[in-house]
């Protein structure tokens, strides 16, 4: 059974912590701005596969969307996103960035369904990996499927490894391997800051 | 001293490097000249451990040490440093938690204490001031959105950090303007003590105005083909590497 939520007019914020793992369907009504942070930091081995599915059912709303995901050994990490733009003028922005070492799996589906009644919405859909090991595993999936003609929408989506001409010019400088991926790490990461304070 | 022996390395399968002999003393400056492609780069990358260029002969020893056997950041801690000819943006990390790292890693390899904050950043306000570097540029991430020339700068401002005894300035010359050129190679020469040595690589004589060289090499199709004093590098520009070629 997946939780549900409703999100009134006014300013929100809901934080996903570490070991979350039941689906989510939220609501989102008018003028309502929601701020929605998804964290998964594997510290024992952690399987985090959920399904979040945002409704925008009133106008002039705004939700912004931020995902830390780190799994390492035989983590699992799994986001299956839906944002349905239902209703007109209201904003999405999702970003949701990995970073997967050893064994490690992630997977990340995200759909904005943008649909005929929604006009002027803006949606920006992002998901940016970053693979540690030949061995870890990435699959990245977004997707947007548009009616509304009036519409900004975007997304983007890369998966990598870390620069080895970035990390052998650190060495040069003196940096240990491991100073330098940790570097590099926290430089691909920390672009996705989660805040100290989380009302629910 | 640097000294290297029958030294041959591949890149990517193909032999670049067949065979170089050099020697490179303490306080020696070397200028290392040659056509393009001929192995400059790769003789560089080869000193300092660049994991791309695999060594299949030959040896090169730095102080008595076996460089071979030192992983790159043990080679800097030992003194070497090089400017690179393409120096590496890495966004995301700002220029003094980069230096900030290199230098306590420096510290500790000699069993020192890490810098206290405020002595780091007094370190780094007068090493800039000594190649003129812009405070707005050190504020941002390691050479990103740097132009050509202002890279070349960062360079030398990290040398000026770390202070090597050994640099190789690979075409630190290069995208430099005329001023910007002075104020670069003045640096060097002021960071330089008695025992500083170099290896110079360039493919003008300007450079060599400022920083004059004890000895200039050509390097053609990866072996040094000559070896003579700095008017060599005079005659390079004015007639070519024709004559040198076989
Ligand atoms: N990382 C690399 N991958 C593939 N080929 C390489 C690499 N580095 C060097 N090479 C090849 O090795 C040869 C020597 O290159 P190198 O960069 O050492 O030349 P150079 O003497 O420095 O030339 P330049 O004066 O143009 O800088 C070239 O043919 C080059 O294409
Ligand atoms: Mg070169």
């Amino acid at each position: 059974m997946a939780e549900i939520i409703n999100i009134h007019s006014g300013e929100h914020k809901l934080m996903l912590l570490r070991n979350h793992d039941t689906d989510m369907e939220i609501f989102i009504e008018d003028n309502a701005s929601l701020k929605f942070f998804d964290l998964a930091n594997s510290i024992k081995s952690i399987k985090s596969e959920i399904c979040i599915a945002i409704h925008f059912e009133g106008e002039n709303s705004e939700l912004l969307m931020r995902g830390r995901m780190q799994g390492k050994d035989t983590d699992s990490i799994l986001r299956n996103i839906l944002i349905d733009h239902k209703t007109p003028s209201c904003k999405s922005d999702i970003y949701y960035k990995y970073v997967l070492n050893d064994d490690a799996q992630g997977s990340f589906t995200g759909k904005v369904l943008v649909r005929q009644d929604s006009q002027k919405t803006e949606s920006l859909l992002l998901n940016r990996n970053l693979c540690l090991t030949k061995t870890a595993h990435m699959h990245s999936e977004p997707l947007l499927e548009i009616y509304a003609d009036d519409v900004k929408c975007s997304h983007g989506s890369s998966i990598g490894m870390l620069d080895e001409n970035a990390l052998f010019y650190m060495q040069q400088r003196g940096i240990s391997l491991t100073d330098a991926r940790r570097l590099l790490i926290d430089a691909f990461i920390n672009e996705i800051q989660m805040p100290r304070l989380c009302i629910k | 001293m640097l000294e290297i022996h029958n030294l041959h390395a591949v890149v990517d399968g193909k032999e670049i490097l067949k065979g170089i002999n050099l020697t490179i003393r303490n306080g020696e400056i070397h200028a290392l000249m040659g056509t393009n492609g001929a192995g400059k780069s790769t003789l560089s990358n080869v000193i300092v451990g660049n994991p791309r260029y695999e060594v299949t002969e030959g040896t090169i020893i730095f102080n008595g040490q076996n460089l071979l056997a030192m992983s790159p950041d043990e080679r800097a801690h030992a003194g070497i440093f090089m400017s690179f000819q393409m120096p590496v943006e890495i966004p995301g990390v700002s220029m003094a938690n980069f230096m900030r790292a290199a230098v306590n890693a420096q510290m500790k390899s000699r069993g020192e204490e890490p810098l206290k904050s405020s002595d780091f950043l007094r370190q780094m306000k007068a090493k800039r001031e000594l190649v003129n570097i812009d405070q707005k540029l050190i504020n941002r991430s390691v050479n990103e959105g740097f132009s050509g020339g202002e890279k070349k700068r960062n360079e030398i401002f990290q040398m000026a950090m770390l202070q090597p005894s050994f640099c190789i300035l690979d075409e630190t010359d290069s995208g430099l303007d005329v001023d910007a050129l002075r104020i670069v190679a003045e640096g060097f020469n002021k960071l330089r003590t008695a025992s500083t040595s170099a290896m110079i690589i360039t493919h003008y004589q300007r450079l060599l105005d400022y920083i004059q060289p004890n000895i200039v090499h050509v390097l053609i199709d990866g072996k040094i083909v000559k070896t003579a004093g700095p008017e060599l590098a005079a005659q390079i520009e004015s007639e070519g590497f024709d004559w040198l070629k076989d």
